[in-house]
């Protein structure tokens, strides 16, 4: 009996244990330490960290290295890339290197980057907006959180859909957050893409917050419209633009920082005195400059930057506060390289003895003072001197050229110890930099290692990290400021042929620089467009992403018939992409001003690289492995590159309403069974 | 009452624990059968080996009952009351099995022989035991005694060679953690974290792990190698399905000791070792070497090649006529003194000051010194094991303190094992298998990268050598006091790999204890019942301070507490019914199995810390700038598990079993998953028809099998879920504050389920000549349905891939061993083991949508897209090489053929497949696999007298690596004085295996190049000596050894970019050891 009672209580045990462990609750996994959708995107502080995400995708084009930002003014008239030891830079020998298969995704090119980070940060866009209806919103529709955040993510949305338009041309348009494995994307005419970024963008200036009611990183208001200002000239609706900024420039959120708003007497640090490991003072130029209005707008001490005046839309940064957003890195990214490659800075008389100490640690003066550049964006001849050349003056008044706050490298001095140890060379010792001695060239690789730079907007203290990495801290950087408004507004008058308007609108830049000379107003009638395009690179090189703003021009000039130079531009068919890419203002101009490609300059370090263009590079191929994994469509690859041979027509988008969430475009017009 | 009695008395302990359930199981069966009682007398007798040794532990029992007992030390035995009609049974494991009928005889003196077969041996199968011979898995098991002569440091080392179809990775670390893989890849899986490897891929294909009869979630470095009886691989379906949900890579159950019977033995082992370099890739050494590169570098760079003379040419190689043209280049002209023409010929290649002083001083240096070492092993050991009649006990201590080649990087562990069974009453045992752990992963290792380093550069400044005021230890890595460090080592961006450790301290350990404790019911009627809690704690600590005093570093101070927790605990219900009827023969199983893991992680870390740093880590509080994270995880399973074996006679066994699993990490619609299996065996050997089978033919077995088998490895936490990716920004309101922000990173997936495993297995044991020729042939097919696949999606949706169940992959193969025995003499025996595994995989499917795809001829027909993304091809095998084709180098002359592809004498010939003029995605090809299909061991083993020497051999045959060495155009040369010594294309050395300085690689800098990467390696050299019973008998020990072996002693191999198995380093032990047991 009791070998019987074992038995029933073995079987009672082992069904308990079955009943147990057989419980639904016991397999339901909960997550512990991350959050989903489900339980963020519910309120508005939800949906603004998704916004939030979008906004620092943008900060993230322009901190370390100046990432996207950098490579966009190096596809311009105004700078190339000058890292002379990446000979398969699809940025330099473009003809061999721009394809779809270069897998370069750094500083030597950011076409990769551009498409990808592009489309995740629509995505975060798109999520604020597919989402923006699951809170309760005290007032409904009329909200007006509700519709500052739907319009954020609207501007947001625009300004990634404004570059991968003038990077790609006619790209996939996805305007919500995809919720299954889609593979069946395939491309939208740009111009469809243009239409309802300004639907979307007329309700964003309607509803979104002014500067003043927001913190200060987050975009205002007075931003949507210098972007939908851009859009409407897209769509050659010049005096909507005009309109837009006489609104920017006078709604009172953000005016010109001017040289009355400097403290008397005020210094400004353009480059390092003291060595920040020991404090010491480094010996040569004395960076401690008086301060005017263009090097105290963009004096990276403290907080200056965020609270100046002129600030629309600036990124925030700072050292030691976290540290999550990392190093700006703007002069390793702009500067010349003084330190490395053994084709740099050579010291007098022979150019064979190394000139600048290039240690990487406490005791480099030279680093410590200019940075460490990296020559990563070398100015063009037009950017470095011709601009500065104005009616037949060297203009060094120009508080934007004035000595200091622009570098020349005859301000670094040669202060490798070495030379104090031969008798040839220890008369140099402390000597300034120079490019020639008697005739002999002393700096082989010019492109990268000797060049001047308006380094008052890109130095910034390192306090960061590695100190030997004096290559720009944290800091704040402007992304659109006042200058930039008057600029747009002065392009769109020009455009409408208000050559007086025009002209005041580059002036008051001008004069704010303390340039030497004004424009006349039949400067302006004759240069045209070339006179904003050079005040543009005066006033925002390092600041603008060039290379959008000349395709955006291209659009205009061959949707208007206006000529320049005697050139005129126009759009056979429908295709503006196939159009601008046999023919555009972006090559003529770009061949036009920048010497490098025109002339096809060669590298000294890899003899057989040299810089080459083709019209088909107005816009940029689309790194393929990003493309085959589209199985279910032909998603097109940019015209003229290998691949795009297969191209299916562009569909054409029908516009949909602002203010609720996007259907897919796709299935909007049936394109999808 | 005197039944019970009786049976505590007939309780059999054959030495071999495994074998102590089944028996119990018989005994109960057979006492509640025993009836009146018969005539009886006692019988007794000596048990002796072939060569007289007498044989302690032999079971002897009487033929149909549990009645028996064990010999002793002296192999004597005693058994009162036996029938005359019964038969004795003499059985011990790895011996022939004797039946003797005892009819008149009382004494029985009996002469056991080895039986090379081993079909008595007991085999782990999963929640139970089996006897070889009743096995209709896959199933090999491995003795850790027949390894023992090459003192395996670790379990890989004692598993690399021993089982066909089972292939160990390697590790090169201090710690030697490496992969183990069971046939081949089941399952494919991108690289998700796009950084070029295959972790994920190699942690999804990863076996089941099984300690003890209990899953093993831990780490393979806390099994004490020393601790191991013996270890078992279940291979194929049937076998491994009793695991279910995580057996489709095949399942390792690995065995601990048990105490035998007889007196406490202790066992006492001490091995010492050495770690040196093996094949490595040299760079260029001082002098003449480094300085032709450096020569040949920048004529290629500055494209001078064809010069007959450039400034970058030593002076003294300059034609005379040229000299002076030389010295005006370099700016000296008309110097004379070789001290200034030497340094501006230095300063061609921007030597660094210290360079410059030790090249004209003569001095130069290999980094390799100062990165690698000869690493130190030590191994100590000891057991204390036996068995009373109610107790078992086996208790171990285990010390290793180990360091790799890579300088300051160790690892030492303590470990501990305690094994104790109590018979507390006759139908109930109780006990306790436990580990514990300790490990501790010792200070910051230096880093190892040498490629870039000057000869002329040391991690001092130059100040510290030969100057009599600064502190020489002569002793690497701390040589020189660290304030002599230098900063960045000569180059771009060296830095100094010496810096950052020497103003590091760490604490980084580990503790894990691991106690399964158990009961186990003997019940009647055959029911035993065993019910198992095992819990398992796992602390780990990341302690780790930089301190401020590092010039480099400017954050104040940074300090960082890093710490694991896990806790888990399992419980296994186990009921067994085993019943005979006849010829037939009942083994039931079955198992309900909860488990729960729980994970929990916490990081505290700060900077800029005052008024002092002085606390490091321990001091968290005065850091200004704390930062604080946490990550918690709790995932559950539970299964329902029914096997039946089933045996007919001696020639017919039958296998079924089903299993049902829920995993927690799976979308919830699709939790539970189940996973039945069918096998079958046939001994033709014992059949009547083969009464009269030739002599040579000793045993015939043929086997069949099919089951379904799941995976859930390399699931990320939360994997069916969206998930939103956490991070912070800035913003700016009257001051700075800091901003989250989030993003969605995953898109949900409800539907997610395991990933199932269909498989065949048929399989012929043999054995020949009385197992002088054994072995066995299993000839597999798998297929893999839903796939866990990580869907690479467009870019263009924001999300890189997602995880679904979709795709299919079919695996062939066959495993195949040949044991012999080649001379058995008495005291000469040579014995070998040839394994051989041959595996090839093929996707049939990957997304199951059919679209239209375009031919060559420009039709359409529909089919399922390739995954060109993850290089995955729809009827090719997963792990086909997809790349463009070179077919030599353009030499001079072929200048025009090259300017086509935009390409110059020196660049690698593209191959235009398609012709069109131009190298795309189109012309990339098949060309081979990057992984090898054929893995083979071939080891002698061979004894004479008390020596004994040994030779394993290891091949990996019919497969390529990628380097994209052989293209020679790094952005690292012009700016570096130094780099691997490798084959490079140049118009007075031309050739077609390498390219120029600076080649242009159409398909992008990081584009590889595949080359043959086949491989023998002699795996290892065992030389040992048994100290002879003359002279171990007077001191009390019954056994001494001393052995040497060596690890990676040599590699024939085509591949020349280091080691073929690691692509870098491989290190080579030497390793002595010495053994006691009294």
């Amino acid at each position: 009996m009791k070998k019987r009672n074992n038995i029933s209580g073995l079987v009672i045990l082992f069904l308990l244990a079955c009943t147990l462990s057989c419980n639904e609750d016991f397999l339901l996994e909960k997550p512990l330490s991350s959050l989903s959708p489900e339980n963020t995107f519910i309120d508005a502080g939800g949906l603004q960290t998704a916004l939030d995400a979008s906004i620092k995708g943008l900060f993230n084009q322009w901190n370390g290295d100046t990432r996207e930002m950098m490579f966009n003014s190096n596809m311009s008239e105004a700078t190339v890339y000058g890292g002379t030891d990446k000979p398969d830079a699809p940025t330099v020998d473009m003809k061999t290197y721009a394809t779809p298969i270069n897998s370069r995704d750094n500083d030597a090119g950011r076409m990769l980057s551009v498409y990808r980070e592009g489309y995740y940060q629509i995505k975060n866009a798109n999520t604020v907006i597919d989402y923006i209806d699951i809170p309760v919103w005290v007032g409904g529709d009329n909200d007006p959180e509700r519709n500052h955040l739907l319009g954020s993510a609207y501007f947001m949305r625009a300004l990634w859909y404004m570059q991968l338009t003038m990077g790609f041309g006619n790209v996939a348009f996805p305007l919500n957050v995809v919720s299954e494995a889609t593979q069946d994307f395939k491309a939208f005419h740009m111009q469809g893409i243009w239409d309802q970024m300004i639907t979307d963008l007329e309700y964003a200036v309607q509803h979104m917050k002014k500067k003043s009611q927001l913190p200060i990183g987050q975009p205002p208001v007075d931003a949507a419209k210098v972007l939908l200002a851009k859009y409407y000239m897209l769509n050659t609706k010049f005096a909507e633009a005009e309109a837009l900024m006489d609104q920017v420039i006078n709604d009172g959120e953000s005016r010109l920082f001017t040289d009355a708003d400097v403290p008397n007497g005020a210094t400004v640090l353009v480059g390092g005195n003291q060595n920040p490991y020991n404090g010491e003072v480094i010996p040569g130029f004395d960076c401690e400059q008086p301060a005017d209005a263009i090097n105290y707008l963009h004096m990276a001490l403290g907080s200056q930057r965020a609270k100046n005046p002129e600030g629309i839309w600036t990124i925030v940064n700072a050292p030691f506060i976290d540290g999550k957003q990392g190093r700006a890195q703007r002069v390793r990214a702009w500067g010349p390289n003084l330190y490395s490659t053994n084709k740099g800075v050579k010291a007098p008389p022979t150019g064979t003895a190394t000139g600048i100490d290039i240690r990487q640690s406490s005791v480099t003066k030279q680093m410590m003072k200019w940075g460490r550049g990296q020559g990563f964006t070398r100015p063009t001849n037009y950017s470095q001197y011709e601009i500065w050349n104005f009616k037949g003056k060297w203009d060094t008044q120009d508080y934007r050229h004035k000595r200091g706050n622009w570098f020349d490298m005859d301000m670094a001095i040669y202060d490798h110890p070495d030379l104090k140890k031969n008798d040839a060379t220890k008369e140099f010792y402390h000597e300034p930099v120079r490019l020639y001695h008697e005739g002999t060239l002393l700096c082989e690789d010019s492109i990268r290692c000797y060049y001047g730079y308006p380094i008052y907007k890109f130095w910034a203290i390192n306090e960061d990290g590695e100190l030997r990495r004096q290559d720009g801290g944290e800091t704040d950087m402007y992304i659109i400021r006042e200058a930039e408004a008057y600029l747009v507004r002065a392009e769109a008058r020009v455009w409408q042929e208000k050559w007086q308007g025009a002209t005041d609108d580059i002036n008051v830049i001008r004069q704010r620089a303390n340039a030497i000379d004004m424009y006349s107003t039949s400067d302006v009638q004759s240069e045209g467009i070339g006179a904003v395009l050079d005040e543009r690179n005066r006033e925002l090189y390092g600041e603008e992403y060039r290379h959008d703003e000349l395709v955006r021009m291209s659009v205009i000039f061959a949707k208007t018939g206006k000529s320049y130079k005697g050139k005129t531009y126009s759009i056979s068919g429908t295709d503006i992409e196939e159009s601008l890419s046999s023919k555009s203002f972006f090559y003529d101009r770009v061949i036009e001003k920048n010497n490098f490609f025109r002339d096809e300059i060669a590298w000294t370090t890899y003899a057989t690289t040299k810089y080459t263009l083709d019209p088909k590079h107005i816009f940029w191929p689309v790194y393929e492995p990003y493309l085959v994994g589209n199985v279910g469509a032909k998603l097109n690859q940019t015209t003229g590159y290998d691949g795009s041979q297969d191209n299916i027509e562009p569909l054409l988008h029908v516009v949909q309403p602002a203010g609720k969430p996007n259907f897919d475009p796709q299935d909007a017009i049936g394109d999808r069974k | 009452m005197r039944m019970k009695k009786k049976t505590s008395q007939s309780f059999l302990f054959n030495g071999r624990v495994m074998l102590m359930s089944k028996l119990i199981l018989v005994g109960i069966f057979l006492i509640s059968q025993l009836g009146a009682f018969a005539q009886t007398k006692q019988v007794s007798g000596n048990v002796t080996e072939t060569g007289g040794q007498p044989l302690p532990g032999v079971t002897v029992i009487i033929k149909g009952t549990v009645t028996g007992t064990i010999t002793d030390v002296d192999g004597n035995f005693s058994i009162p009351g036996v029938q005359e009609n019964a038969i004795l049974v003499f059985s011990f494991v790895g011996m022939r099995t004797i039946e003797m009928p005892v009819a008149n005889q009382t004494v029985f003196n009996v002469t056991m022989e080895t039986d090379a077969i081993g079909l008595d041996e007991v085999v782990a199968i999963g929640y139970g035991t089996a006897r070889k011979k009743d096995l209709t898995g896959s199933v090999v098991n491995v003795s850790a005694e027949d390894l023992e002569n090459y003192q395996p440091a670790n379990v890989q080392e004692l598993l690399r060679s021993a089982v066909p179809g089972l292939q160990v990775g390697y590790s090169t670390s201090a710690k030697n953690t490496p992969e183990f893989f069971v046939r081949g890849d089941n399952t494919i899986k991108s690289d998700r974290d796009n950084d070029g490897d295959t972790e994920e891929e190699r942690e999804a294909n990863r076996p089941l792990v099984v300690l003890d009869g209990v899953i093993f979630n831990g780490d393979i470095a806390e099994i004490n190698v020393n601790d191991i009886e013996s270890v078992d691989v279940l291979k194929d379906a049937s076998a491994a399905s009793i695991y279910g949900s995580r057996a489709s890579n095949g399942v390792i159950v690995f065995t601990t000791k048990k105490g035998k019977l007889g007196k406490p033995v202790v066992r006492a082992s001490a091995k010492l070792g050495m770690v040196t370099g093996a094949k490595r890739i040299q760079t260029f050494k001082a002098g003449d070497e480094v300085m032709g590169w450096l020569t040949d570098m920048n004529e290629a760079i500055n494209g001078l090649y064809t010069n007959p003379w450039t400034k970058y040419e030593k002076f003294d190689n300059v034609p005379s006529e040229f000299r002076s043209d030389w010295l005006d280049a370099n700016g000296i002209p008309g110097e004379t003194d070789p001290a200034k023409i030497t340094t501006a010929w230095l300063d061609n290649f921007s030597f660094e000051t210290n360079e410059k002083e030790n090249y004209l001083a003569g001095k130069g240096y290999d980094w390799q010194d100062f990165l690698f070492h000869t690493g130190k092993r030590e191994d100590y050991d000891i057991s204390v094991s036996g068995r009373t009649e109610r107790v078992s006990y086996y208790w171990s201590l285990g010390y290793i303190n180990s360091e790799s080649v890579q300088m300051n990087e160790s690892y030492a562990s303590l470990t501990s094992r305690l094994n104790l069974d109590v018979k507390v009453a006759d139908w109930l045992n109780m006990g306790i298998n436990s580990n514990f752990t300790f490990q501790d992963e010792g200070d910051e290792p230096i880093g190892s990268n040498y490629r870039t380093a000057s000869p002329y550069d040391t991690p001092w400044e130059n100040e510290a050598w030969d100057n009599p005021d600064v502190e020489d230890t002569g002793k690497y890595p701390w040589r020189f006091p660290r304030e002599y460090l230098k900063q960045a080592g000569a180059g771009s961006n060296r830095g100094n790999p010496y810096l950052n450790p020497a103003y590091i301290t760490r604490l980084y350990t580990r503790y894990r204890i691991f106690p399964t404790m158990y009961a186990k019911l003997t019940l009647p009627y055959g029911f035993t019942f065993t019910s198992n809690m095992t819990t398992r704690l796992d602390f780990r600590k990341r302690f780790y301070y930089e301190d401020s005093a590092n010039p480099a570093w400017s954050h104040g101070g940074f300090a960082r507490r890093e710490h694991d927790e896990g806790f888990e605990w399992q419980s296994d219900n186990i009921l067994n019914w085993n019943k005979e009827f006849g010829e037939h023969r009942f083994d039931v199983t079955g198992l309900v199995n909860a488990e729960k893991n729980q994970m929990w992680y916490t990081r505290a870390q700060g900077s800029s810390y005052s008024p002092t740093e002085a606390l490091g880590y321990h001091g968290l509080a005065f850091a200004l700038v704390p930062q604080v994270s946490s990550s918690d995880e709790v995932i559950t399973r539970n299964a329902l598990m029914g096997r039946i074996n089933y045996a007919y006679g001696n020639r017919y066994n039958l296998s079924a079993s089903f299993r049902r699993d829920g995993y927690s990490r799976f979308g919830v619609d699709n939790v539970y998953a189940t996973f039945p299996s069918v096998s079958a065996a046939w001994t033709i050997t014992n059949e009547g028809f083969m009464a009269d089978h030739p002599a040579w033919l000793e045993f015939l077995k043929l086997r069949a099998s099919w089951g379904v088998n799941g995976n859930s490895s390399g699931l990320g936490a939360y994997a069916a879920y969206a998930t939103l990716s956490n991070n912070r920004y800035l913003n700016y309101d009257g001051g700075y504050f800091v901003a989250p922000y989030l993003y969605i990173d995953r898109m949900a997936n409800p539907a997610l389920a395991w990933e199932k495993n269909q498989a065949y297995n048929f399989a012929l044991d043999y054995g020949f000549w009385q197992g002088r020729l054994r072995g066995s042939l299993d000839v597999y097919s798998s297929r893999t349905t839903d796939l866990l696949l990580d869907k690479r999606l467009p870019i263009v949706t924001g999300f890189s891939s997602i995880t679904t169940n979709v795709g299919e992959l079919k695996n062939i193969g066959f495993d195949l061993s040949v044991n012999t025995i080649n001379v058995q003499t008495s005291d000469f025996v040579w014995t070998s083991q040839f394994n051989v595994s041959y595996n090839k995989n093929e996707i049939v499917s990957l997304t199951g949508e059919l679209v239209d795809v375009v031919d060559e001829n420009g039709n359409v027909t529909r089919k399922e897209p390739d995954d060109l993304s993850n290089g995955w091809f729809i009827g090719e095998n997963k792990d086909v090489i997809w790349e463009f084709e070179t077919e030599g180098v353009y030499q001079v002359g072929e200048e025009d053929e090259a300017a086509e592809f935009g390409l110059y004498p020196g660049d690698f010939r593209y191959i235009d497949q398609n012709g069109d003029g131009v190298i795309n995605i189109d012309d990339k090809v098949f060309q081979g696999l990057s992984k090898n299909p054929w893995y083979m061991t071939f080891r002698n083993d061979v004894e004479y007298k008390g020596f004994d020497f040994g030779v394993i051999l290891l091949a990996k045959l019919g497969y390529k690596g990628s380097s994209i060495e052989p293209f020679n155009n790094r952005q690292e040369y012009i700016k570096n004085h130094n780099w691997y010594n490798i084959p490079y294309w140049t118009p007075q050395n031309a050739r077609n295996d390498a390219a120029r300085i600076n080649s242009i690689n159409l398909g992008g800098i990081s584009t590889p190049m595949w080359l043959p990467r086949s491989y023998v390696r002699i795996q290892n050299l065992a030389l040992g000596y048994n100290l002879p019973e003359s002279i171990l008998e007077p001191i009390k020990v019954s056994r001494a050894r001393v052995a040497f072996n060596i690890d990676n002693v040599a590699v024939f191999t085509k591949w020349i970019y280091g080691d073929p198995e690691s692509m870098e380093e491989m290190p080579r032990t030497y390793s002595f050891s010495v053994d006691f047991s009294f």
